[in-house]
């Protein structure tokens, strides 16, 4: 196996053990108002609320 | 009756020119050089024909020149032109004939640049033979086993010679036409001939250019203007090792991808069917694992309504992580004959906590909200499959952008099949 290879499959399995590792750790997947740690209020509910209108 | 072995040299009975004697004891006809006249071998070189106005075909090699062909030395004892037209082309290769006193009689055929070694087979196929006819009548591109390899059907050459000299062990004739029926595998090719007087099948197998030059002392500069058929691909092999790769690890990308979306975390409080009215509630729960993800999730039962619930958690030091809120509103209905559902009846928070301890969460009803039943659980080391998701995607385009060199080697191989589904 030539170098070019090696750096290929080692960059590759870099690069999926690194997307792995954010996977497992749940990168980027906080919620916003979780992180921000101040009191949002409810815009209320009700069927338009959601933004279907008949 | 065979000619004396022991005779190296001959002088053209028809115009005295000196002709060397290279091709053994099974030598038919011997074909001048100079005068074109096709003399008799086995009966004292006598004139049988004269061929006069041959164009010499383009080739590197000179008869008595000898070279190691697979470990056989050969030499050239006999020059053949050949030509196909069809269809308003022109083909045009040599074929010369090479002897070796321990291996018989073979052939060597220059085309386009690349030079190919011809046998007679003395084994057979399991297709003992193919006509133009059952190509012609076949569904599929007919194929032949032979010694574990299978050959595909390749093309129909109908050649036909227009220069001759040398020896040959049978009698050629300019004019002489002859049909081959080919079928190749990754690095041979089987021909199917269809001779004047008899029927053979030969195998043909690619020489490399350098070395074959180097074998029989030709200093010639490369003129290979295509890829032949039977050409190796000799590429270093890299863009196929990393396309594998890539191919393999958005395999394994989609697999975790898959392994996270399932994993369902760590229960750390599981609170089923909670009347709203008892709300507010304060919840606690452990956390062991800080800097892992957290969610917790709240369902309510509503239909075709909303409940929504403010949720404060505090830390195991009282201070607060977050103060917000969450909503459930679930609608369905069936409008033109087809079901429909909008919202949904579960709403989750998820957050990273800083450390381990206990953890307060004090969830409330928000006013306005319809009275219903919820279920609130808290799970850690929560995973996506965002990241590898997105590995997939990189591994899977870039693996799409890498050309393959040996497949579009093969294409090239094969464009000059004849074979139509037509």
């Amino acid at each position: 196996m030539n170098l070019f290879r090696i750096i290929i499959l080692a960059g590759s399995t870099f690069a999926f053990g690194g997307a792995s590792y954010l996977s497992y750790s749940g990168v980027w997947r906080e919620s916003r108002d979780a992180a921000q740690s101040v009191r949002v209020g409810s815009s209320g509910g009700g069927y338009n609320s959601s933004g279907r209108i008949k | 009756m065979t000619r004396a072995s022991e005779l190296t040299a001959i002088n053209c009975t028809n115009c005295g020119a000196g002709l060397d004697v290279l091709g053994g004891g099974r030598v038919v006809s011997h074909v001048c050089g100079y005068c074109g006249s096709v003399l008799d071998a086995q009966h004292d070189y006598k004139v049988l024909k004269q061929f006069t106005d041959m164009p010499r075909p383009t080739t590197p090699f000179r008869i008595g020149m000898s070279g190691v062909i697979n470990g056989v030395e050969f030499t050239i004892i006999g020059t053949l032109g050949k030509r196909e037209d069809y269809r308003g082309r022109t083909w045009l290769w040599t074929d010369h004939q090479l002897f070796s006193p321990t291996h018989g009689y073979a052939w060597l055929t220059v085309e386009n640049g690349h030079f190919v070694f011809t046998r007679k087979m003395r084994e057979q196929p399991n297709q003992s033979w193919i006509s133009s006819d059952l190509v012609e009548m076949s569904d599929y591109p007919p194929v032949a086993w032979f010694k574990g390899k299978s050959y595909k059907y390749f093309s129909t050459t109908t050649g036909r010679t227009v220069f001759v000299e040398g020896e040959f062990n049978w009698l050629p004739e300019v004019g002489d036409q002859n049909t081959a029926i080919a079928l190749m595998s990754d690095d041979s090719m089987l021909r199917y001939v269809d001779g004047k007087t008899e029927r053979e099948i030969e195998l043909s197998t690619y020489l490399p250019f350098e070395e074959t030059c180097t074998a029989f002392g030709l200093e010639t500069e490369n003129f290979q203007r295509d890829v032949h058929p039977l050409q190796p691909f000799t590429g270093s092999g890299n863009k196929a090792f990393v396309r594998k790769v890539f191919l393999g690890f958005a395999a394994i990308s989609l697999f975790a991808s898959v392994i996270f979306l399932m994993l369902p975390g760590t229960l750390l409080l599981s609170e089923p069917d909670i009347p709203d009215p008892s709300l507010p509630r304060i919840f606690e729960f452990q956390i062991e694992n800080p800097d892992q993800l957290t969610q917790i999730s709240i369902r309510s039962n509503v239909s075709n309504n909303w409940a929504a619930y403010t949720l404060e958690l505090t830390d195991p030091k009282g201070e607060t992580v977050f103060d917000t809120f969450r909503q459930t509103s679930y609608y369905h209905g069936r409008e033109g004959g087809e079901n429909w559902t909008e919202g949904s009846q579960r709403a989750n928070i998820r957050f990273r906590p800083t450390e381990a301890g206990t953890y307060k969460l004090n969830l409330d009803r928000e006013d306005g909200s319809v009275e219903t039943r919820i279920s609130v659980s808290v799970r850690s080391n929560i995973t996506t499959s965002l990241w590898t998701f997105l590995a997939m995607g990189f591994f899977g385009i870039a693996a799409l952008f890498i050309p393959n060199g040996k497949t579009r080697h093969n294409s090239k191989r094969w464009a000059k099949s004849d074979w139509s589904d037509d």
